[in-house]
């Protein structure tokens, strides 16, 4: 999020302003009041005598609750008010905002209280891409409300803003006309009602609502969550604060789909992705599994509810596959965007098998598993029947129409599949990880239809494929001249040789032989992917390389806390620490918050971590993340009913202790410390890594 | 009698007696739909997968839809996508809302839509 935004958030319904708490909408910037994708205001500003305001501070009270302090006058006024202002405000649904004056003079004063209302309905794709409205504006005034609404055939938005204190009202604001006593104060209370109606032979009703949480409610309810979640102590004080962040933030994405009966998932990220995501929910479930498995079985509910049933080429739906993303805006509803939902994820299918088998390991919900049963063997299916576009044994992507998705892995920019010489792949495209998922879901599932569904044959066929899928793999995806596996393969059968951080999910699915999993880790730690903070996306030296190109380069810290488990899996302990300890230090320029991706310079360039320009905040695999390392570095597994802990602590953690992780054990703890041995190897180990500035971070922490 | 895709389609989820993937579903759907001053109305009722249609009833429903009979007709051809049209307004949904999201996935998609399977097949066949 851009600095000096401030955000408050409910499911899909946010406020993003700036630090006065005015909103004042440029066609491109994602300022605003927002519902259901849609904005219901683009301005609301404050004025006091015909002034607007400066702020002083704010304090971010919780994450749907925020409080400006604010004095009229411009930022380059000496302050000298006899009265300042108080904004509180507040999101459950509707949005409420108290204004509060006070008046320190001695004498009474009058003021003239202002606020602006306006909203162009903007669908939030349109902010991204500015497109002239097919429809048509009105405003209205009735009983002190100002209603502004927006119609387009049997479409239809309104915003309501009413005051509870006598006021005046026109089409483009409410106004207050009041005097203060000395020493006195006055407050007024806004409220602001976001609507989608639908026309019926009884004229409009509402449509599209969440059910209302109150403000009090909410408090309640992210207390109740904070408890129970597993407790850290640690020595490292970045790590205590950047979960405690973690879990507020996650705390604060949950989303409510309308047909998940009340349980609620993890939306992808503020402000462009509050909404249901196949592949983000999945990952952030996977992440916060050992804390929050509640996650996993709405993400699985909701994605097999609504898997693809039909052949459908404006959303690339196909019988089995998993969405990709839902959105309820005015593009969706007159078919501009495909989000409806839209099916154009190559990796969802096969990461929804994987947290169906994850799932059940940690927490032992049989019933889940046996009740998904059909939408797991429809998955499947998708698999091998659909997404082998070419005939060859490997899932394949091509969107069928221009508004599809170029790119259905989790780097789905346009210029993210590209050989090293930087063409870009021609479709059908394959990317490497994509056939590491399949091989991963099909060993689980196999676990699965033996487990629970009495089906051995179908066990039994899933472990061949998989077999024949891990060995013609590494025959067609390793670049022999470089030791490594290339990010995907062409129609042609040529490699896409590009050296990516793709290869390390590779290690987390288990395709990769065993005799080849040091090579893949030397890249991975190697200078050209390796920046001392964490892995790049794309390597440098590559023709695409750019340290702030998005998936060319930035480092993400969700794509490296999954490499970290590969490389758990794989028995490169240490390694994975690098990659923690990498993470958690950035995690710190950051406030505890991770961004979805920061820059992919070289630590010993820049000192600190680049943030990278319209990175979502917070992001919720970004905020899995430290959840997925504080995993990997208990080394953490289910093991039958209890869990099993190999803790391998980095260097600038010497203790941590995880108090009751929940899953079918009940609750247990766990608790690691560095063993002390190797330490006198590590700092050469960092050196070699390309990160000298962890030896004076030390220094300095000593101090 | 002309013909009336709307029956159609709710004959043909009938016809299909049992929905695996609904296995943990239960509850009744009641579709109001208008058309010549009049309503038809249809309840589909889903006991763990198991699926029946009724016309006519006049029952509560866990979850009620209306919308004009004309919008399911272009829905039952395949020429409309009912989450589209609910989200402009076209259909109204009451009540619990993933009950309709389960029977919306047994609707007909676009007709003629590419299918990968035969393309692959077309494909390997020229290979």
């Amino acid at each position: 999020m851009s600095d000096g935004m401030v955000n408050i958030l409910s499911g899909n319904t946010f406020v993003v302003s700036d630090n006065r708490g005015d909103i004042e909408a440029a066609p491109t910037s994602p300022t605003g009041m927002f519902a259901f994708d849609t904005r219901y205001l683009s301005t609301w500003v404050l004025t006091i005598n015909g002034q607007r305001l400066q702020p002083l501070s704010i304090d971010d009270l919780q994450y749907f609750e925020a409080r400006f302090f604010l004095v009229p006058g411009g930022a380059t006024q000496y302050v000298d008010s006899k009265l300042s202002v108080i904004r509180q405000r507040s999101i459950s649904g509707s949005f409420d905002e108290q204004v509060t004056i006070l008046n320190h003079g001695e004498e009474p004063i009058d003021v003239r209280v202002r606020i602006e209302a306006s909203s162009d309905f903007a669908d939030i794709f349109e902010i991204k891409d500015v497109l002239q409205k097919k429809g048509s504006y009105y405003s209205n005034v009735e009983d002190g409300q100002l209603r502004l609404g927006y119609e387009r055939g049997t479409f239809r938005r309104e915003t309501v803003i009413s005051a509870e204190e006598p006021h005046e009202v026109d089409e483009h604001g409410l106004g207050f006309t009041v005097r203060i006593d000395p020493l006195g104060e006055w407050t007024a209370h806004l409220h602001v009602e976001t609507l989608a109606l639908s026309p019926t032979a009884d004229g409009l009703r509402r449509t599209l609502q969440h059910p209302e949480r109150t403000k009090r409610r909410m408090s309640e309810d992210l207390e109740e969550w904070l408890r129970g979640m597993p407790r850290l102590y640690t020595d490292n004080d970045v790590l205590t604060g950047t979960y405690r962040r973690s879990l507020v933030d996650l705390a604060s994405l949950q989303y409510t789909p309308l047909t998940a009966e009340g349980a609620t998932v993890p939306s992808a990220g503020l402000p462009w992705f509050m909404t249901l995501f196949g592949r983000d929910s999945i990952f952030t479930s996977l992440q916060a599994l050992p804390f929050a498995p509640q996650f996993a079985a709405a993400t699985l509910k909701v994605l097999g509810l609504l898997q693809g049933t039909r052949l459908d080429d404006f959303r690339d739906e196909d019988p089995g596959r998993i969405l990709h993303e839902l959105r309820y805006g005015e593009t969706s509803a007159f078919e501009e965007q495909p989000h409806s939902p839209y099916y154009g994820s190559a990796d969802a299918t096969q990461l929804w098998l994987i947290l169906l088998d994850e799932y059940e390991r940690w927490t032992g919900d049989a019933d889940l598993v046996r009740e998904l049963e059909p939408q797991a063997r429809a998955a499947l299916n998708w698999i091998d029947e659909y997404a082998d576009l070419v005939g060859n044994g490997y899932v394949w992507y091509q969107p069928r129409r221009e508004t599809g998705l170029e790119n259905q892995c989790w780097k789905d920019s346009w210029d993210s599949i590209c050989y090293r010489d930087g063409r870009l792949a021609p479709f059908p495209r394959a990317t490497c990880e994509l056939q590491g998922y399949v091989y991963d879901a099909k060993m689980r599932a196999a676990r699965l239809a033996r487990s629970f569904w009495q089906d051995p044959a179908l066990a039994d066929r899933l472990e061949r494929d998989a077999a024949a899928l891990k060995e013609r793999f590494n025959r067609d995806f390793w670049v022999e001249d470089g030791e490594y596996y290339a990010l995907g393969i062409d129609p042609d059968g040529n490699q896409v040789d590009a050296l990516s951080s793709n290869m390390g999910h590779l290690l987390w699915s288990g395709i990769v032989d065993e005799s080849r999993a040091r090579k893949v880790v030397e890249h991975l730690l190697g200078p050209r992917l390796f920046t001392g903070w964490g892995i790049r996306t794309l390597a440098d030296g590559e023709g695409r390389y750019n340290p702030i190109g998005y998936h060319v380069g930035t480092v993400w810290p969700f794509d490296n806390s999954f490499i970290a488990w590969g490389l758990r899996r794989y028995g490169f302990a240490e390694e994975a620490g690098i990659i923690a300890e990498g993470i958690i230090d950035a995690a710190e320029f950051f406030g505890g918050r991770l961004p979805e991706a920061f820059a992919g310079y070289p630590r010993s360039l820049t000192k600190y971590p680049v943030q990278y320009p319209t990175a979502c905040s917070p992001q919720a695999w970004s905020t899995g993340t430290p959840m997925l390392l504080l995993r990997t570095m208990l080394g953490l597994e289910p093991h039958e009913d209890h869990l099993a802990v190999q803790p391998a602590l980095p260097v600038v953690v010497e203790r941590i202790e995880l108090l009751d992780i929940p899953g079918r054990w009940g609750k247990t703890d766990a608790f690691g410390r560095s063993r002390g041995e190797g330490t006198a190897r590590r700092p050469a180990l960092r050196v070699q890594y390309g990160a000298e500035t962890f030896i004076s971070r030390r220094q300095r922490f000593i101090r | 009698m002309a013909t009336d895709p709307t029956a159609e389609l709710f004959e043909s989820i009938k016809r299909r007696k049992y929905v695996p993937a609904l296995r943990n579903q239960s509850g009744t759907i009641r579709f109001d739909l208008r058309h010549d001053s009049q309503v038809d109305r249809w309840v589909v009722e889903i006991r763990n997968g198991d699926i029946d249609v009724a016309r006519g009833q006049d029952r509560e429903g866990h979850c009620v839809v209306y919308g004009e009979k004309a919008v399911f007709d272009r829905i039952a051809r395949g020429e409309e996508n009912a989450n589209v049209a609910f989200f402009r307004g076209e259909i109204l949904v009451e009540g619990n809302f993933h009950l309709i999201s389960a029977i919306e996935r047994l609707f007909p998609g676009p007709r003629n839509a590419f299918d990968p399977r035969a393309a692959r097949a077309e494909r390997m066949r020229k290979s």
